[in-house]
């Protein structure tokens, strides 16, 4: 589903150039539960954006389902991203919608409409059904968390992304959030790719991926 | 579609201070727009209605012409023809300033008063002097002119024909046709001669039907000047007088228009820099809903939409606003008010062009906003 051939990632600046990705090649099949770990500054996110079709600029061939979106039109790209759940470390849910809210306002990008039971059910399945009209501010981490995966989760997309999920979380709030992650991938047909740097978090995804400057030192499946 | 409404006003109630107060510089604006339109019509209209059933002619002679033919139309062959409109079926009555009786006299300092408005009056109320009551011989009172201060003192002597005069008292009366400049007791009347005013070379028609004005007015100037001396000629000293206010007002007008274009251009200005700030601020918001698929064209539409909201609203209300404004202030100078919806309808057109101007840029600015912030 998700292949990399030799992609090579340089942020350019002025007067800096960082190699993030070097001749990465990586291929991850449908359904696929796989964690990518490495210290700080080895281009776990970097990789995470190339893959979630929010980062064009790169050297090599990415293919998500065969298919290259790098050139393709906003139209298009916006189609894709749609089949594309995304999970950030800080939760980013809009702060002035309550709950519900946040949940709508995806249905209806994605689907063009609100559709309600997705919406409840959405809630249902991470534990928050008494939460809908509570506001982000008034959620506890963990619950702010589950929120934005009921959020990345809906309309079943076919690749969920999460970048340092439990990065602002303790230890028992995060165990959580993994018990979660293995519910979703128990019930959905959906690729997982979680970024983290914890050795917890990563033993429970099927597959771990090390990063050392760019490069996969280490893949192992279990 | 209701869907993307809803998130459009919940992006102004964003920051409420915030819209309200942008809204309130488009309604100040557009505002003072309608009010200036409105007074200006209203009031151009209503001087350029006020003479529906009459029209003032006048002989306008040209510099080189002579004196005497001038002098001899004045008197007989004017008023020959003023009998001649006013006989006219389609003019109710002719308006004739009454010509008035006047003097010459010489004052203190040798100069002469040339044709001073007189009048014999015995009970003429002074303001300062005494009356003619209480004196006797040959005595006058005066007009209490006060740019003739200097001349015309309570004990000065003036001479006429001839004979002196002492000026026994002031008064600010100005007699019967109200133009009246000096008052001799009765009794003098036996040996001052006073001189019949010439006849006033312009008149006010009054025509039966203000339907037919401008052909009465037409046919009434044609009739004038029907066998009259080459150098002279008779014309319309209304239209002139209405053309010259028409003007006044057309400049007023578009001076106070220009200042309240200024206004809604700052209000436009204003709209641009608080969606800019707006779009900054929303940045990870705008980033979010990238993030979950939602196109540049939606952003920048959701975008545009909450300035136009902005603007419509408040622009409306700015209507609203002027025209009671002007409405008010017409009533109480009792003029009607005349304004035409067609203007509004186009000020809204201009004002939703200028919103719609001012949102693009900020609109846009959302657009551009990269999803990827939102991974670090
Ligand atoms: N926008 C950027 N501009 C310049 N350099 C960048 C940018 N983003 C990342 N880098 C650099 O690229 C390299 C890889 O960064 P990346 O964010 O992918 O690391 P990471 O593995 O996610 O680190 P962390 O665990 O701290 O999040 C780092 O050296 C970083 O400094
Ligand atoms: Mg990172």
């Amino acid at each position: 589903m998700i292949s990399l051939n030799g992609v090579d990632k340089t942020y350019r600046g002025r007067n800096f150039e960082v190699a993030a990705l070097r001749s990465l090649s990586l291929a991850v099949p449908q359904g696929q539960y796989l964690s990518v770990v490495g210290k700080s500054g080895s281009g776990k996110s970097s990789l995470m954006k190339i893959i979630g079709l929010l980062d064009f600029d790169y050297e090599g061939v990415y293919e998500l389902s065969g298919r290259s979106l790098r050139g393709v039109g906003d139209q298009a790209l916006s189609q894709a991203r749609r089949r594309i759940g995304y999970v950030f470390q800080d939760f980013q849910l809009v702060s002035r919608f309550t709950v519900r809210r946040n949940l709508e306002i995806a249905s209806v990008i994605r689907h063009g409409s609100v559709d309600a039971a997705q919406v409840a059910q959405g809630l249902e399945d991470v534990g928050l059904a008494d939460k809908a009209l509570s506001y982000p501010d008034e959620l506890s981490g963990g619950q702010k968390q589950r929120v934005a995966i009921a959020r990345a989760m809906l309309g079943g997309p076919d690749l969920l992304i999460a970048d340092e999920p439990t990065g602002a979380l303790d230890g028992a709030t995060a165990s959580a959030i993994l018990d979660l992650l293995a519910d979703i991938h128990q019930r959905h047909d959906c690729s997982i790719l979680v970024v983290t740097h914890d050795d917890e978090v990563a033993a429970a995804a099927e597959r771990t991926v090390e990063l050392v400057a760019g490069e996969v030192v280490r893949d192992v499946l279990r | 579609m209701t869907y993307f409404a809803k998130l459009c006003i919940e992006g102004l109630r964003y920051n409420k201070v915030r819209s309200f107060l942008t809204g309130l510089g488009v309604l100040v604006g557009v505002g003072s727009v309608v009010l200036i339109l409105a007074l200006t019509t209203s009031l151009s209209a209503h001087l350029g209605n006020q003479s529906t059933d009459r029209f003032t002619v006048g002989l306008s002679s040209s510099a080189e012409a002579n004196a005497d033919v001038v002098a001899a139309l004045a008197t007989a062959p004017m008023s020959a023809r003023v009998e001649a409109v006013r006989l006219r079926p389609d003019v109710s009555a002719v308006e004739v300033e009454t010509p008035g009786r006047t003097l010459s006299v010489t004052s203190p300092d040798g100069s002469t008063m040339a044709d001073l408005r007189c009048a014999f009056d015995d009970n003429v109320e002074v303001v300062e002097g005494r009356p003619f009551s209480e004196a006797t011989g040959n005595v006058a009172i005066m007009y209490a002119n006060p740019e003739f201060r200097e001349s015309t003192q309570v004990g000065s002597v003036i001479g006429i024909d001839g004979a002196a005069f002492t000026v026994i008292g002031l008064t600010q009366n100005l007699g019967p046709d109200g133009s009246t400049r000096l008052f001799l007791p009765q009794r003098a009347a036996e040996h001052v001669q006073l001189t019949e005013a010439q006849a006033s070379s312009s008149f006010t028609v009054i025509v039966r039907q203000p339907e037919d004005l401008a052909e009465t007015r037409a046919d009434v100037l044609a009739q004038l000047n029907d066998g009259i001396d080459a150098s002279l000629k008779f014309v319309d000293f209304s239209a002139e007088e209405g053309a010259m206010l028409e003007e006044m007002f057309q400049t007023l007008g578009l001076f106070l228009g220009l200042i309240a274009s200024i206004s809604l251009a700052v209000a436009a200005l204003n709209i641009v820099n608080v969606m800019y700030i707006s779009t900054l601020e929303r940045a990870d918001e705008i980033a979010i809903y990238r993030s979950l698929g939602m196109t540049r064209n939606h952003v920048r539409g959701l975008f545009l939409m909450e300035s136009l909201v902005v603007v419509t609203t408040f622009a409306l209300v700015g209507c609203v606003v002027g025209y009671l404004i002007a409405a008010v202030i017409l009533t109480l100078v009792k003029v009607p008010l005349a304004f035409g919806w067609t203007t509004i309808g186009l000020l809204l057109l201009v004002v939703l062009l200028v919103g719609a101007g001012g949102g693009l840029y900020p609109a846009n600015k959302a657009a551009g906003i990269d999803p990827v912030r939102l991974l670090h």
